[in-house]
């Protein structure tokens, strides 16, 4: 099941990309030529399995994560960004520290999606001393819906901008950075869109 | 009303273990010194890397070298740790030389994995004395390569480090995601779920070694001293775990023998691959005894002559 010029291409998102980077994505996979290329936009754990099956012909998933069987390309860090509500006394501080977020609670995604790159946010938070309840948010909507209610905090790879009731810690960028690889069968004829999806990653990487 | 309710099976949980620890998870069970033979397998015919497990076939080797009148037990050995692999348990943490018996240095191998231990040992019976015992019990997929010097040598290697101590922390770099060979099984020393507990089953039921040599083994692998991993899983009284370990990088291992009083033993190889690379992972060691546990617990049957009578947990 390899996609022909001309033919279609069916690309799979982690929910942790930001809006514009998938977008980048679709772009770059349609300049190769391909009349349709559709973008499905789910957990890690299910891009995997549907490029396993077949549904997906290669996905951009988060590092760590159980990739056995498929090919899967280097490791990429993306830019993340701690989200915190705007009133909060940790957006007011020239010098945010973590356990100033002690009295919040995190919205993160569901660790079912992928356990081990929720376990490792987890411990990174743990280890610089913040250990706070979690609730589950489906998305970076979610994220910043929860953020801006006042009672919680969360991960975005969303860049700054104008969101009511939400301020962007700019907060230890190289470890709470998002690490993502692109996965593809082994068997499957897509170099060339691998290669374009790789082009868009690496511009946009964090240096 | 459960005419619908469908109930995992413990192959199910067991998969949905190693899924929730986030790592890859081969198992194998089976009763030991049970004409009935029953098993439980969660990929356990495919073949997988080894890592200190390898010192179990090694210790066995050694025991039959002994049987043979090849070694003698209690011979002595000048060991200079400097001179050995380095670890961070027994010989090869010690600072001064020590002279020790073969059977210590083979205790001390497997009860706290030491590393050196395992060199000295290598050295003393060669992989000729491994193979043979192997052949002879018919594990014609498990191949041992070399020791934990020969492993750490071609880490260094395929790291680009100039030690030990930095190969591993390379190894531990989130963004680096490394295959090297120590995590291939092609390459390295390596076996099935299923033959590792072909190869206790044959220790427990006799047939590997003498009566004396079985015994000695079964005492030295209860006295391995790690909890965290199938030990977790049977925290309960007057249970044995008899059981080797297994670490390096991504990969942590165990098998073992799980012995409840009056019931026939159990033998359980788990052997896992993590996705986070972190030298630490309480949870995946957690997940090989929540494993263990469920696989062991679908195979448990009394002992023909045990007054007890029969458990209620037999299943299998």
């Amino acid at each position: 099941m390899s996609p022909a010029p001309g033919g279609s291409c069916t690309g799979g998102a982690t929910r942790a990309l930001p809006d514009r980077l998938v977008t980048l994505c679709v772009t770059a996979l349609s300049r190769r030529g391909e009349a349709t290329v559709s973008t499905r936009s789910a957990s890690t754990v299910e891009l995997v399995d549907a490029v396993r099956s077949g549904m997906c012909d290669l996905a951009v998933v988060e590092h760590p994560a159980l990739t056995e069987g498929l090919d899967a390309g280097p490791v990429v860090k993306l830019r993340r960004w701690l989200v915190v509500p705007a009133d909060h006394r940790s957006a007011r501080s020239d010098r945010p520290r973590l356990p100033m977020l002690s009295d919040l609670t995190f919205a993160a995604p569901p660790r079912a999606g992928n356990p081990a790159s929720f376990d490792a946010v987890q411990d990174l938070l743990r280890e610089r001393g913040l250990d706070v309840d979690t609730t589950p948010a489906v998305d970076d909507r979610a994220v910043l819906a929860a953020v801006a209610a006042g009672t919680h905090f969360g991960v975005s790879t969303s860049p700054p901008g104008a969101v009511p009731g939400v301020a962007w810690l700019d907060w230890a960028p190289s470890a709470l950075a998002l690490r993502v690889r692109i996965v593809r069968r082994a068997d499957a004829d897509v170099g060339v869109h691998v290669d374009a999806l790789d082009r868009v990653l690496f511009k946009e990487r964090v240096r | 009303m459960n005419g619908g309710v469908r109930r995992d099976t413990a192959v199910d949980r067991i998969r949905a273990v190693f899924a929730d620890a986030g790592c890859t998870g081969w198992l194998h069970a089976r009763r030991c010194a049970d004409p009935r033979a029953a098993m439980l397998s969660v990929r356990g015919d495919e073949r997988v890397v080894l890592a200190s497990v390898y010192k179990l076939p090694l210790f066995l080797a050694f025991c039959a070298e002994v049987d043979a009148g090849r070694l003698d037990a209690s011979g002595q050995l000048r060991i200079v740790p400097s001179d050995c692999t380095p670890g961070p348990t027994g010989i090869a943490s010690f600072r001064d030389p020590v002279t020790m018996s073969r059977r210590d240095v083979a205790a001390s191998m497997m009860t706290v994995s030491d590393n050196a231990a395992a060199d000295v040992l290598l050295g003393e019976i060669g992989t000729t004395a491994v193979e043979e015992l192997l052949t002879r019990l018919g594990l014609t997929r498990t191949r041992i390569v070399g020791g934990t010097a020969d492993v750490y040598q071609r880490l260094v290697e395929e790291t680009d480090t100039r030690t030990t101590v930095e190969a591993f922390r390379a190894l531990t770099d989130i963004d680096a995601a490394w295959t090297v060979s120590a995590y291939d099984p092609a390459y390295t020393s390596a076996t099935t779920p299923e033959e590792m507990t072909r190869l206790l089953e044959a220790v427990w039921s006799g047939s590997a070694l003498s009566p004396e040599s079985t015994a000695f083994a079964q005492q030295v692998m209860r006295a391995q001293i790690w909890p965290h991993r199938i030990a977790s899983g049977f925290p309960h009284r007057g249970v044995a775990i008899a059981g080797k370990t297994g670490t390096i990088g991504i990969i942590r291992n165990e098998v073992a023998v799980v012995e409840f009083p009056g019931e026939y033993p159990i033998a359980v190889a788990v052997f896992t691959r993590a996705a986070r690379a972190d030298p630490v992972l309480p949870v995946v060691d957690a997940a090989i005894g929540e494993a263990a546990r469920i696989a062991v617990t679908g195979l448990r049957a009394p002992l023909p002559d045990d007054p007890a009578g029969p458990s209620s947990a037999e299943s299998a």
